[in-house]
């Protein structure tokens, strides 16, 4: 596992603490004739999946933190195990230093969940009906939450469709008001399972821009798992990666270049369609006479390279990009894939 | 914490029948229609069985007017479980937890019986069958000339609600095989319930004795109304006969309760990997 040791942490308090966490489920295995119906029936075949293996974290008051990993790499069941939905097999959790099991309704007080393919709305109803529901379900005193309807309808522009039913808002309007909806309590800390999952750019960005608030202004913490890399480098501080259950790496977004070797692109664009003779790097693309490579910049110092670039005939422009996040979390998947 | 409960129950079961009244009030055509099929719908239930004894001056060995107070009693009983069941399947569990909807659940700072014993209560869309059912037990009391006594009210109300319980542990109990068997068990409870309620209409007094037993413990149809009515009738000599409906029901609930903690620890443990949208909220 990759950890990172640099990350600034001003405050000490844990708000997540996961510890040697590991969950297994049964899959049903089944032939589709023969005989392997008939053992299956008498005899069916399970096989173990280990969602969670050993994974062990810590979250501190105030951070913002992305999960990611990979399709079935154990996010969503993480995200369960904290919100007490499901037990591990082994291990300790805490959040907000109760036990998501045992003392669920004061965590539940304190705490926020989202799936993002789930609504807690009340789909017959009223926005503001289902913000009501909320109120007198979790108690919440009448100031506080008049303060947070006033602050979550301005910030996330909800008034057009405060007196909506939930069943005729849009997808980006529907996840705007259940966002609303688990803030109207003063969660301390919140679980947030792909928020931004099928929603377009503007939705997205006024998201986004929502939940930095929360963090910065209220001192929220916050995890969130997406399958969007940019979107979640773009929130977070801090990134913890799974792969087939296991924590592989702990840290900064800008840590994970170093692990995949700071891959960067140059574009070349040349006069002619010439395929200019650049040593330093593999070919991508080459159209037209534009040329793109990937330099490894951990391997070839940046010196080298322009000195190198400046020796080429017949260059018009050149470009230099580091490698997209999203190419480099894939290339670590990648890598990850299989590892025991 | 007994008074903050009871208090919590009233500002929870206050806040559903707004949202009952709201969820009909939202259109006009929506109201009368809902309405008017909520009369239909009641008056269909009952009317088979009253014609067919009314034709035929009674059934077994009972005369009309005690068909007709055991048709309203079981109307009753079918009135209540909607009245505070109905409402966001919480009368029908094996729904919630074959829609992997049971998650909903685990968020709210509330316990899950306090949950289950609140969402359910729709006072206005869901009140027909009590009223009819008051209405048809008041006018058989009339026909019986029974001597309506405090003790008697006390005797017919503990009765009504010993059923509902009987009724609501019933739905629990098989409710509790979705946990297993998430999709196969989705409906469990409708179909079982329903079986029932077909069943409960039939007084057992000229059935055999092989059949009223089988109808008063395994499928205990007869629990529901007939039994409760031979005691209010007094057509049941025996004074212990009246603890049997209540032992019964709380035996009942007690298991419907451990097989729902069985299956939420396996829940807990397993999970369902199944999450339908539809279902949870009307």
């Amino acid at each position: 596992m990759f950890k990172q040791e640099s990350i600034d942490i001003s405050c000490t308090d844990i708000v997540v603490n996961v510890q040697q966490v590991s969950k297994v489920y049964m899959q049903i295995q089944r032939d589709l004739a023969g005989q392997g119906l008939i053992k299956g029936l008498l005899q069916p075949q399970k096989k173990k999946i280990n969602a969670l293996e050993d994974l062990s974290f810590t979250i501190h008051k105030g951070e913002f933190v992305a999960y990611a990993g990979p399709n079935g790499a154990g996010k969503s069941t993480t995200m369960k195990i904290l919100a007490g939905m499901l037990l591990p097999n082994q291990g300790t959790v805490s959040v907000l230093g109760l036990s998501p099991h045992l003392d669920r309704i004061p965590l539940m007080r304190k705490l926020g969940v989202l799936f993002g393919n789930r609504t807690e709305l009340w789909w017959d109803h009223p926005i503001q009906q289902s913000f009501e529901w909320k109120r007198v379900v979790w108690d919440i005193p009448k100031p506080i939450y008049q303060e947070n309807l006033a602050l979550v309808t301005d910030l996330l522009d909800l008034r057009p469709i405060l007196k909506t039913y939930a069943r005729e808002l849009s997808y980006g309007q529907r996840m705007k008001a259940d966002l609303a909806m688990m803030l109207l309590h003063s969660p301390e800390c919140i679980l947030l399972d792909e928020p931004t999952l099928g929603l377009d750019v503007v939705a997205k960005r006024r998201m986004i821009d929502f939940l930095k608030y929360l963090n910065v202004q209220r001192g929220t913490t916050i995890l969130v798992t997406s399958h969007d890399m940019d979107d979640l480098q773009e929130m977070a501080h801090r990134i913890l990666m799974i792969s087939n259950g296991r924590l592989v790496y702990d840290g900064h977004f800008e840590g994970l270049r170093t692990i995949t070797g700071n891959m960067t692109r140059i574009t070349l664009t040349m006069n002619q369609e010439i395929e200019p003779g650049f040593e330093f790097g593999t070919l991508l693309e080459a159209s037209q006479g534009v040329y793109q490579f990937e330099v490894d910049l951990m391997r070839y110092p940046i010196e080298s390279v322009l000195q190198h670039l400046s020796q080429i005939q017949g260059i018009q422009d050149i470009e230099i990009n580091r490698a997209p996040m999203e190419q480099v979390i894939s290339e670590l998947f990648q890598r990850w894939k299989g590892t025991p | 914490m007994v008074k903050q409960s009871i208090r919590r129950y009233f500002e929870l079961m206050k806040l559903y029948a707004q949202m009952d009244l709201g969820w009909l009030l939202r259109d006009t055509l929506f109201a009368v229609l809902a309405l008017s099929a909520d009369v239909v719908g009641t008056v269909s239930s009952i009317s088979g069985l009253f014609l067919l004894s009314w034709r035929l001056g009674g059934i077994g060995e009972w005369q009309r007017e005690q068909v007709l107070f055991m048709l309203g009693f079981a109307t009753l009983v079918s009135g209540l479980f909607q009245l505070l069941f109905t409402g966001n399947n919480t009368g029908h569990f094996s729904r919630r937890i074959g829609r992997g909807q049971v998650e909903h659940m685990w968020i709210q700072p509330l316990s899950f019986p306090m949950q289950l014993l609140t969402e359910g209560f729709l006072p206005f869309t869901a009140s027909g069958n009590v009223i009819s059912g008051t209405l048809i037990v008041v006018f058989a009391t009339t026909l019986l000339s029974i001597d309506v006594t405090f003790v008697w009210i006390l005797q017919f109300v503990g009765l009504l609600l010993t059923s509902l319980v009987t009724v609501v542990a019933i739905s629990y109990l098989v409710s509790s095989l979705a946990f297993y068997s998430p999709v196969q068990a989705e409906e469990i409870s409708t179909y079982v319930l329903d079986s029932l309620r077909h069943l409960r209409n039939f007084p057992l007094n000229a059935m055999p004795k092989s059949l009223q037993v089988t109808l008063l413990s395994v499928i205990p149809a007869g629990m529901i109304a007939w039994y409760p009515t031979t005691i209010l009738l007094n057509t049941s000599q025996t004074s212990w006969r009246m603890s049997v409906p209540l032992i019964y029901s709380v035996v009942l609930s007690m298991l419907a309760l451990t097989a729902i903690r069985k299956g939420l620890r396996y829940y807990v443990q397993t999970g369902i990997h199944r999450y339908l949208v539809h279902g949870h909220r009307r």
